[in-house]
């Protein structure tokens, strides 16, 4: 199956822009999204984050109408995109090898959906794809045999990233504290990849889209750990020598401290 | 305590990593083979991704055969010129299974072929082994005082054009069957993993019939030639090495050799050499299991990206 991204996806945004300017002129209410870290840093001693996602919902400055609930949120958060293949193994000639496979290009590292209720009850599933909240949505191009296996394999791609934590739909991680007041936690966890994220906050109102609010956040490697992984991508003969003589020296060393 | 390996993108527990490669350098020592063998299916089946795990081993590969070369050497246990004639040719072979690796790692018949691969050569090494082994203890306990088959100093081999006079091992050989060995020595170990010790040790003495005194040094300063030219081509050709995981390795490696060392100077050969051939047939049968048993999830991801994101 081939979707040409630019063809659907232009017009998809050119959409969802009108449709947003058309919902905040009808409500004057505005999403003040925040959240607690803007950088995550991976050292040698990273074992996961908590991150939290908070925010309050204002009016608009000069509207006098008043804030009222209920109101839902969702949060999506993604991670950048990477190209993937799922394999399937297969019994051949008596033993198990990969046989089958899809491509998935430009998929999310991360896709995990926060949100106030279940999010099927927010809204249906058609404004969801509409607006990104699924992961299909958000992958560039899917190279597969034939569209029923692509389907069978999205769901076996979901079903893998959950098992590493790498996608999750979370339906009751996002709480009110008062009516206009939510915060949500987000847990990454210690293998999360690295990159720069994006975290959408959708706010809905009776199952209407009232406003929207996107913020990056940054996952990378840092000190030691990031020094490594830049000189094996950068300077990958340099790191090989370098990897050769620390071989080189601790042999050596074994050698001379046990005088063997 | 955890530690982050930059390369492999895992946080794994340090303890764990080098009490692996303690108890893998523990066996190498007792054996004197390179561990390689061992240490990389271990990693695998604990959950290291295979391209990483056979990229990050050969650096350890190489910390454990300086060692044991450098004491080979001290005693003159090298033959330093038909050391050069099998370097040279297992860079090249060392270089195809570089490219092989990478190719199929794209294809996605990374693992299959390094089960594969392993299954035969620790399937017909462990047998060769144990069949050995288990011959001598049993003629040994019937008391049967029959002289061992001394190797003949002549076979085909010798009757190959292009020959060469090594000093060192009192050898007058072709160069060819020297230059084969090399080459597949060093396809085979950079493919899958493992010095080749195991495999190279039978070919020098049974094939060139190289003198004892000296098999065992030259063979561990061509796996230790061989690995750090590998080492060195992974890096720059998939970027698996994780220096952190390697060190980690080399550090339980190289201290569990020589405890492994000690206690094997107190054990009979045969012995040994019954106990490795079970351990080398042991590790052959996991991996036909995992080829030929129906796998818990069929389906696997992979990101096609190389090297970290």
């Amino acid at each position: 199956m081939q979707v040409p991204f630019a063809k659907f996806f232009i017009p998809l945004m050119g959409a969802i822009l009108i449709f947003t300017l058309w919902v905040h002129a009808s409500l004057a209410q505005k999403l003040v999204p925040k959240m607690s870290e803007l950088e995550i840093s991976i050292n040698s001693t990273f074992t996961g984050e908590n991150l939290t996602l908070f925010g309050t919902i204002e009016a608009h400055i000069g509207s006098d109408e008043k804030v009222e609930g209920p109101f839902d949120v969702i949060i999506l958060v993604q991670g950048s995109a990477v190209d993937r293949v799922v394999r399937e193994k297969s019994r051949q000639a008596g033993i198990w090898l990969n046989a089958q496979q899809v491509t998935f290009k430009g998929a999310p590292s991360y896709f995990h959906v926060l949100s106030s209720r279940p999010i099927e009850d927010i809204n249906s599933a058609e404004n969801l794809v509409e607006l990104g909240i699924d992961l299909t949505a958000q992958i560039h191009e899917i190279e597969g045999p034939s569209e029923q296996v692509t389907i069978a394999y999205t769901n076996e791609l979901k079903r893998l990233m959950q098992e590493v934590g790498t996608y999750g739909l979370s339906s009751h991680a996002v709480s009110f504290h008062s009516p206009t007041f939510y915060s949500a936690n987000l847990e990454l966890p210690a293998d999360v990849p690295n990159g720069t994220y994006l975290a959408t906050t959708f706010l809905f109102k009776d199952g209407t889209l009232i406003d929207r609010s996107a913020a990056r956040f940054f996952v990378r490697t840092i000190g030691m750990e990031e020094f490594i992984s830049d000189s094996a991508r950068d300077f990958p003969l340099a790191y090989g020598i370098v990897c050769v003589l620390l071989a080189l020296f601790t042999g050596w060393l074994g050698g001379v401290a046990f005088r063997r | 305590m955890q530690v982050y390996l930059p390369i492999a993108e895992l946080s794994v527990n340090i303890f764990f990593l080098i009490g692996m490669g303690g108890a893998v350098g523990f066996l190498s020592g007792l054996f004197g083979v390179g561990g390689g063998f061992l240490l990389t299916p271990l990693l695998i089946f604990t959950g290291i991704p295979a391209p990483v795990a056979v990229a990050s081993v050969t650096g350890q590969v190489v910390a454990a055969s300086t060692s044991g070369a450098l004491s080979y050497y001290r005693h003159g246990g090298i033959d330093f010129h038909l050391a050069m004639y099998l370097v040279f040719a297992g860079v090249i072979g060392a270089f195809f299974g570089v490219s092989t690796f990478s190719a199929l790692r794209g294809a996605g018949q990374l693992d299959l072929v390094i089960s594969l691969g392993y299954l035969i050569f620790l399937g017909s090494i462990g047998s060769l082994l144990v069949y050995e082994a288990v011959g001598t203890l049993v003629r040994r306990t019937k008391n049967k005082n029959r002289p061992l088959k001394v190797p003949g100093k002549h076979n085909w081999v010798h009757g190959l054009p292009l020959r060469v006079r090594f000093k060192r091992s009192n050898l007058y050989v072709s160069i060819l069957p020297v230059l084969g060995i090399g080459l597949f020595i060093g396809f085979v170990g950079s493919l899958l993993g493992i010095g080749g010790g195991f495999i190279l040790v039978p070919a020098l003495v049974y094939i060139l019939r190289v003198p004892g005194n000296v098999v065992i040094g030259t063979s561990l300063l061509q796996v230790l030639a061989i690995m750090a030219a590998t080492t060195i081509l992974h890096a720059v050709n998939s970027q698996t090495v994780d220096i952190v995981f390697a060190l980690s390795l080399m550090v339980g490696g190289v201290t569990g050799a020589q405890f492994g060392a000690a206690i094997g100077q107190k054990m009979r050969g045969e012995q040994t050499r019954a106990l490795l051939g079970f351990i080398v047939l042991a590790v052959a049968l996991r991996f036909a299991y995992s080829l030929l048993v129906t796998p818990s999830d069929p389906f696997s991801i992979t990101a096609i990206t190389l090297g970290a994101g």
